[in-house]
């Protein structure tokens, strides 16, 4: 195939796609505005899709910093205006990585690297969304026949997050609603946890999370995926004596959620025939290092300085 | 070329700040070019629902800097590509997790091919490809979108269209 060929077959497949896209409903009077007035938005109008979709996929997908609007005021649920933490502060979102400070309670491992497997990275980033910041510690181990680079381990790798939010962002918000589900699962429920979580309202799914002899619940629809909810069931389990959830998937993998003092945790990684427990022991398995500890180490495309932004 | 304007039918509305009442061109120019920008943010990010995100954040952007910003399209233009670019730093792995829920739910007509390849480029690259094959930037408009030199396009461009032949054939 020549240059030309494939050129000619990425304009009309950019052409195809272009033309299949589907424009939603303006948003404008969502933007704070034309001439400079500043506007307290609401929060479902300033989480961003991918935050609706992130926290929608419940309990599941817990990401902090998925936001990618910000910035001004923001109203929480209860209606109480969140002014930024601090005047000088950048007032846009950004993703970069943590310092061993703000690492502090996060930094969980596996006690050792699982046979066939290494680690591809175990690294921590700060969300900012309206001057307010959220932790994130990550860790991944990749199956050891690929290549270190993190790519074709979808479903293979073993991924861990640990999420603090702010206690005052909207993150924690969507959090603290969607840990709610987990406390109708057998723990005390947090603040909220009868609400759905602004994210979940925003995407206009609910968030039941079922009572706790249900043997499995249904997901949230994933919005523009509403099909997916006929896929997939959550089933309740206990993690190291917190409430959690599992997802089993089709393709193998299985996503574990659950909450302990305050910091969210996913833990994803292979499974055999739905095998819930089989995560929960590998939960049950970690271990807390030092921000400091030489296994901490960044991705091959991450190595930057703490307060840097992760590149690609 | 595609404009951003052209396909939803409409001229460029301003090009400076203040030839019109700022509310009634911001509100011309959401209306007018937000159509195309989804689009283009769509090819960026592969996925309709980070593109209308990207979107409204560009338009946010714009609306916090209206009036110290000359060329709103060409702004518009360069939040878009850049927030795309962010999004893909910050949803690899939102992404993963996401496909494994979404997987049974993808519907083979709504597949291509080669778009599907596209999106299998690291975002520099896909981003040149977009913005060179779809918006037909030249080499050196495409460099300023992106911020950098037009050797870099140059080179992005070639590495993306070899790896392209080496996956198509």
């Amino acid at each position: 195939m020549t240059d030309d060929e494939i050129r000619a077959r990425l304009r009309a497949s950019f052409q195809a796609t272009a033309a299949r896209t589907t424009i939603g409903g303006s948003r404008l009077e969502e933007l704070t505005v034309a001439s400079g007035r500043r506007r307290v938005t609401p929060l479902v109008a300033t989480m961003s899709a991918a935050a609706a979709v992130a926290a929608v996929v419940a309990v599941a997908t817990v990401v902090a910093g998925a936001g990618t609007s910000g910035g001004g005021s923001v109203t929480a649920a209860s209606g109480e205006t969140l002014e930024p933490a601090a005047a000088d502060c950048v007032p846009e979102n950004y993703y970069v990585i943590a310092s061993a400070d703000q690492l502090q309670g996060l930094t969980y491992l596996l006690p050792e690297v699982p046979p066939g497997y290494h680690l591809y990275g175990a690294w921590g980033t700060i969300s900012r969304n309206g001057c307010l910041d959220s932790a994130t510690w990550y860790v991944e181990y990749d199956k050891s026949e690929y290549d270190r680079s993190g790519a074709n381990n979808d479903g293979q790798a073993i991924q861990l997050s640990v999420t603090r939010v702010d206690a005052r962002s909207p993150e924690s918000a969507a959090i603290r609603g969607e840990l709610g589900e987990l406390g109708e699962l057998g723990e005390p429920a947090m603040s909220g946890a009868s609400t759905p979580s602004p994210a979940a309202t925003a995407s206009g799914a609910s968030a039941s999370g079922g009572p706790p002899s249900a043997p499995a619940s249904q997901a949230p629809p994933i919005p523009g995926q509403q099909d997916v909810k006929a896929a997939v069931t959550w089933q309740p389990v206990t993690v190291a004596g917190h409430a959690g959830r599992f997802l089993g998937t089709k393709a193998g993998s299985g996503t574990l959620v659950w909450r302990d003092r305050g910091l969210v945790f996913q833990l994803n990684a292979p499974v055999l025939d739905n095998d819930s427990q089989s995560l929960v022991k590998v939960a049950d398995s970690l271990v807390t290092v030092s921000p400091s500890d030489p296994r901490i180490v960044a991705p091959v495309n991450c190595k930057v300085p703490a307060g840097s932004v992760c590149g690609d | 070329m595609h404009s951003l304007t052209e396909q939803a039918g409409v001229r460029p509305l301003y090009t400076r700040a203040g030839e019109r009442s700022d509310a009634e061109s911001f509100d011309q120019l959401y209306r007018g070019c937000r159509p195309g920008l989804v689009r283009l943010a769509h090819l960026l990010t592969g996925s309709p629902t980070l593109a209308e995100d990207v979107v409204h954040d560009a338009f946010l952007g714009l609306a916090r800097k209206q009036r110290s910003v000359d060329e709103p399209l060409a702004y518009l233009r360069r939040s878009v590509v850049n927030l795309s670019t962010n999004v893909h730093r910050r949803a690899k792995r939102e992404r993963r997790h996401l496909a494994s829920l979404t997987e049974e739910v993808t519907h083979p007509t709504d597949i291509d091919e080669t778009f599907e390849l596209v999106k299998q480029l690291p975002p520099r690259q896909r981003t040149v490809l977009v913005l060179r094959f779809y918006l037909d930037l030249s080499e050196a408009e495409t460099a300023r979108v992106m911020g950098c030199r037009p050797g870099t396009v140059k080179s992005s461009t070639a590495r993306a269209l070899a790896k392209l032949k080496e996956q198509m054939s």
